[in-house]
């Protein structure tokens, strides 16, 4: 009896105990946490400040921007400019919006700078204001797909087959049609492509993203350092196919005891690819692929063709003469390796100023062929895209930034290149070449994110090497003449053969490099990777890829 | 006479077995030394030499270029490193005060609630909500976005952290507390001035534990963080290599720059060893101790 009221006594002490405990830690805890509060506002003060003012800046800025705007309307307006007037009338009874821009790059230094000038800019001609979100490429998907299940506000973002999967968007319905919107606030972006180049972006009929002018097509080709066409004397105008090159490497290999094709462990320099022979590859990883002018749309495996036996045929015979170098290095190394002159030839793709571009990575100059007719195909029109989200509360002011990124010069590369004097020169103003402003180095320049093909149709963005000057020309020519394939704007989509395609793409990984860069003998090599092709469930894919092909068929007829 | 005799035999052969433990040891840790040197000279060298010669001991062409291409922004790395530093030693001691507070808690058995407490701490270690409703909750009801807590919140308890220092605790004679209790003292006194002494071998090796998970950690800031301001070193480092990857397939080159790609990797790994590898030398001495917590329980 005693015994038990004793230990219930000392329950009680202990709940009171606990609860006298609780009461403390109750009171340290938030102590605690408000010490490290203030710590935590220390480090945020600064930035907190900054932002502050920087928002401070630019609402002061915008201001007197929009009250220029609004002057010289009223100027303009009595000189009955009717299109201006219209333009800014339009203007100036649009409320002001904030915009959300998200793509994938490296955040730059400047961006706050950039982001506050391009705003001057903007307020004038939407009254809109953006917001730049540039997420580092190694978090962007991760924290898109968060942000898209948080239903977090989002307006316009960058899309892909690649990055921030372009289908998955459609399909999951985090992105929205975009016809009507294009068509009325954006007629400029519609007009500046072929009416069929647009049907590369169509899902179900429907565009859902802005397709980003670059280069659509694969000139797939050869290119040739320079210094060693000369002194070989390599007649460009006699290379028509991959087997005419053959005598040059014969040559390079004897003259100067190199292995001259470069190639790495991430597939450089393979000698088979789809367009060089006409294919439309429908999914790229798992060499499935269709010819691109076949009117049955017979898909196929690439890997059991004619064509693809022949290829590396030719590269097995080009590794056994010592023509590519034995093993495959990792991509830095090749790229040391030809730096310091141990290769010759890249066997990849001939665009119009390609070869300035091989000079930055490889440092020699470089001359070029191609041997690929120009097809326009679903993957290489859609390989850049922005899109406006489900989340957007603004759409309509999100399509009119759009129209702006493709089609004002002043805004395009603003975003691309930064702020004139601070970031970039003019060198020759008539032909649109500009420069690193004073002192400024790649390196140095606090706004330099190098990806014009990222923000609207890159055909606007000023040359930045004078050597390139006209390659947007003749890259908008390329794209405008380009075939497009019968099966432009079809795409396959993978949801049901999600793991054939896994187990297939790592066979291509494991077999068509090796294949295609002769490491690997065909003879062999091919009917061993079929098979196993087989096994892992190529034919299924082949019949869904066929079945989803028919039903867009007809939808398309 | 037999025994000094005995001992003259045994002495050289003492002497060969330690020559053997101390060379077995010797190249044992020349293995674990060579790559460290192997990477600190391969972020000294120019990125052609490591082209062409490879890896070695020394750099073949003795160059800061790696060091310049990620001290392109020193703010930025200082910065980083400060919120490192502020994350890591105020989340790891933080954690450590709460962390012990709940294990003494745990491993008193005149708690009452301490099983349903017990098993509230263990339930966690299997089940949780998962991603995305984590990151709702963290950024749309506690507003943690882009600031510190974000970083230091969700590692501030970590239940098998708990249940390694709860066991500890347990082993702790309960007759000192009785005797403690007795001499007038209430349960802080208990707590920090009795089982805190008494644990450091626990406590420091939690502590470390902790301290490296918040060092380590870039997870956090890869889904809470956009401010660049508050990136944590782990982070930055973590970006900068993916941005290298995705400059090098960047199909516009034509700026022309050109990255020593990978010197940038081995420089990096140099400097995220940072001062964090000193840490080890403090807490070593109750290290081994405390990783063998469980083989002292009677």
């Amino acid at each position: 009896m005693s015994k038990d009221a004793n230990r219930d006594k000392a329950n009680n002490f202990n709940r009171r105990r606990f609860v006298k405990l609780a009461a403390q830690a109750a009171l340290v805890l938030p102590a605690g946490s408000a010490i490290l509060a203030a710590c935590g506002d220390n480090t945020a003060t600064p930035a907190g400040i900054a932002a502050t003012t920087a928002q401070a800046a630019t609402t002061a800025s915008a201001a007197t921007t929009a009250a220029g705007a609004t002057t010289t309307a009223a100027s303009t307006a009595g000189a009955a400019a009717t299109a201006a007037a219209a333009t800014t009338v339009e203007v100036t009874s649009l409320p002001p919006v904030e915009l959300l821009y998200t793509y994938r790059a490296m955040p730059q230094k400047d961006t706050a700078i950039v982001q506050e000038e391009l705003n001057k800019l903007l307020k004038a001609k939407i009254n809109a204001t953006i917001k730049l979100n540039p997420i580092d490429p190694g978090s962007f998907d991760q924290k898109l797909k968060l942000s898209y299940a948080a239903g977090e506000k989002l307006d316009l973002v960058f899309t892909a087959p690649y990055a921030n999967d372009y289908y998955q968007g459609v399909s999951q319905g985090n992105l929205i049609p975009l016809d009507d919107l294009l068509a009325k606030y954006a007629p400029k972006t519609f007009a500046s492509m072929n009416a069929s180049t647009w049907n590369a972006a169509r899902v179900n009929g429907k565009i859902y993203a802005i397709i980003n002018q670059q280069i659509f097509v694969k000139p797939w080709g050869a290119i040739f350092r320079k210094d060693l066409a000369e002194k070989y004397k390599l007649d460009l105008s006699s290379l028509h196919k991959q087997d005419d090159i053959e005598p040059f490497l014969k040559q390079v290999k004897e003259g100067e005891g190199i292995n001259p094709i470069v190639f790495d462990d991430a597939g450089g320099s393979i000698l088979f690819r789809p367009e060089l022979y006409n294919f439309d590859s429908l999914l790229d990883a798992a060499l499935v692929g269709m010819k691109a002018d076949d009117k049955d749309m017979k898909v196929i495996n690439l890997a059991e063709t004619a064509e693809y036996k022949e290829a590396a045929e030719r590269a097995r015979r080009w590794h056994e003469a010592g023509y590519y170098p034995k093993d495959a290095p990792s991509a830095a190394d090749a790229t040391a390796g030809f730096k310091a002159g141990k290769s010759a030839v890249i066997i990849h793709t001939d665009k119009p100023g390609g070869n300035i571009e091989y000079k930055a990575r490889y440092g020699w100059d470089f001359v070029s062929v191609t041997f690929a007719k120009p097809w326009l195909t679903t993957a290489g029109t859609t390989a850049t895209m922005t899109a406006i989200t489900r989340t957007s509360a603004n759409p309509e002011r999100a399509m009119m930034l759009l129209e702006l990124l493709n089609t004002d010069k002043e805004v395009y590369n603003l975003l691309c290149k930064g702020i004139e004097n601070k970031h970039w020169v003019w060198v020759d103003k008539s032909k649109e070449v500009i420069g690193y402003a004073n002192g400024l180095t790649a390196q140095t320049s606090g706004y330099n994110p190098n990806t014009d093909w990222m923000f609207g149709n890159q055909f606007n963005a000023y040359y930045i090497n004078p050597e390139q000057v006209g390659a947007w020309e003749a890259t908008s020519k390329l794209n405008k003449d380009a075939i497009p394939s019968l099966a432009l704007g079809f795409a396959a989509s993978t949801e049901n053969i999600k793991t054939e395609i896994a187990q297939v793409s790592a066979l291509v990984k494991q077999y068509n490099w090796p294949l295609q860069q002769g490491r690997l003998d065909p003879a062999t090599g091919i009917p061993e990777f079929v098979s196993k092709m087989k096994a892992s469930g190529m034919d299924k894919i082949l019949s869904e890829v066929q079945n989803q092909l028919n039903a867009w068929k007809k939808a398309n007829a | 006479m037999l025994l000094s005799e005995s001992r003259k035999v045994f002495r050289p052969r003492l002497k060969v077995g330690a020559l053997v433990v101390h060379l077995v040891l010797l190249v044992l840790s020349i293995t674990a030394l060579v790559p460290f040197v192997m990477l600190l000279s391969a972020s000294f060298s120019t990125e052609e030499s490591l082209g062409k010669n490879g890896y070695g001991l020394f750099p073949g062409e003795f160059s800061l270029d790696a060091y310049k291409f990620i001290f392109n922004d020193v703010g930025q790395i200082v910065n980083s490193y400060f919120i490192t530093v502020v994350v890591s030693f105020g989340g790891s001691s933080m954690g450590l005060l709460i962390m012990s507070m709940l294990a003494f808690a745990l491993s008193r058995r005149d708690f009452k609630l301490r099983r349903p407490l017990a098993f509230y701490v263990f339930f966690t270690m299997l089940f949780n909500g998962g991603l995305v409703p984590w990151y709702i909750l963290i950024t749309q009801y506690l507003h943690l976005k882009n600031t510190v807590f974000a970083l230091i919140l969700p590692y501030l308890v970590v239940p098998w952290f708990v249940l390694l220092l709860r066991t500890y605790f347990a082993g702790l004679p309960t007759e000192l507390f009785e005797a403690a209790k007795i001499d007038g003292a209430g349960e802080w006194r208990i707590f920090f001035q009795i089982v805190v002494p008494l644990s450091t071998p626990a406590l420091a090796t939690v502590g470390l534990f902790s301290l490296l998970q918040y060092w380590n950690d870039w997870w956090l800031a890869l889904l809470f963080i956009d401010d660049r301001t508050l990136y944590p070193l782990q982070y930055l480092l973590y970006t900068i290599q993916s941005n290298i990857d995705a400059l090098s397939q960047n199909p516009d080159l034509n700026m022309g720059v050109v990255i020593p790609t990978q010197g940038v990797r081995m420089a990096m790994a140099v400097l995220a060893i940072g001062p964090i590898i000193f840490a080890f030398l403090f807490v070593q001495r109750y290290f081994v101790k405390g990783i063998t917590l469980g083989g002292i329980k009677e």
